[in-house]
């Protein structure tokens, strides 16, 4: 009875595994590490670079709007016109019906 | 219980969802466990190196046949999957994926030094060799012969049927996957593939 023949690659498959070094597996594995390390402060600086670029442009509308920009109404311009003329008026000089009158 | 039994209904589908956790899924796909690593998931990392570490190793020490450049081999294409992690998508096997990096590195090492790859293997130690588990010491003598000249036959074969023959023996990939790590055609890689088979049985028949 003839004895069957390993192939080459169950042979293969068969020989000892190589396996790295605990130095290499330990610079694979913290390599792994820093990576998410650096992506997670990757993350936060692009977070914290967007949110100081919408306060800077806040800040820029803010300072840059003048009073100019607002449209003006007039409300309120000819009762401030009337508070000087009453300041200005003669409170002392009689007025109104009968004042004339009263002086002859 | 249905969103369950509903993930048995899409078995493809469930195959390649992250797992939530690493520790949850330590029978989880390839695919799975990168995905879960590009997502922030450093434990399936670990997980997918514990899987891959041994085999690549001995790709690269076979590839090579110098220990110190395997290791480089061997680090550097962890780390190019470290970096690639955000790109990931499951467009192929991660074995595939992982084993085409590898080839690559290996080939930039010898562009980088002008070479082939070296054919001299290094010697093999008798520690590096398996323990018999049978009793039969003239069993055991000669698996260990059959596996020196197995090695010592893969050194000696071109460094393009090597490499198809080690991608084959390692990672059980088929011609069209290899062709397309090793980026030749498939016709040329089955040629190359029973070429060293040729190779090597011839090798190993005087210990058979």
């Amino acid at each position: 009875m003839a004895v069957k023949r390993p192939s080459p690659i169950d042979l293969y498959r068969a020989s000892p595994e190589i396996a790295p070094s605990a130095q290499l597996d330990a610079r694979v594995l913290a390599a792994a590490r820093t990576a998410r390390a650096t992506s997670r402060r990757h993350e936060w600086l692009v977070a914290g670079a967007a949110a100081a670029a919408v306060a800077a442009m806040f800040y820029i509308r803010i300072a840059t709007t003048t009073s100019q920009d607002f449209a003006s109404t007039g409300y309120g311009r000819d009762e401030g016109l009337a508070g000087a003329w009453l300041m200005d008026l003669d409170l002392q000089q009689p007025t109104g019906p009968g004042s004339q009158e009263g002086l002859r | 219980m249905e969103i369950t039994a509903s993930i048995y209904w899409l078995p493809a589908l469930a195959a390649v969802t992250p797992a939530s956790k690493a520790a949850d899924a330590p029978h989880a796909s390839d695919e799975a466990l990168m995905l879960c690593f590009r997502d922030g998931d450093e434990p399936s990392f670990r997980l997918l190196y514990q899987r891959y570490r041994a085999p690549l190793m001995r790709f690269c020490q076979r590839l090579t046949g110098n220990a110190h450049e395997a290791e480089e081999v061997f680090q550097e294409t962890w780390i190019a999957v470290i970096d690639s992690r955000a790109r990931y998508s499951v467009r192929a096997r991660f074995v595939t994926f992982l084993f085409a990096i590898a080839h690559r590195r290996a080939a930039d090492g010898w562009r980088k030094r002008a070479r082939q790859p070296v054919t001299a293997m290094p010697a093999l130690d008798h520690d590096e060799l398996p323990a018999s588990d049978d009793c039969d010491p003239h069993g055991a003598a000669l698996a260990n012969a059959q596996m020196r000249a197995l090695q010592a036959a893969i050194a000696t074969l071109p460094a393009e049927q090597r490499e198809v023959f080690l991608l084959r023996a390692e990672t059980g990939l088929g011609v069209r996957e290899i062709a397309a790590i090793t980026r030749a055609r498939p016709e040329a890689t089955k040629s190359r593939l029973r070429y060293a088979l040729r190779h090597l049985r011839k090798a190993l028949c005087a210990w058979q």
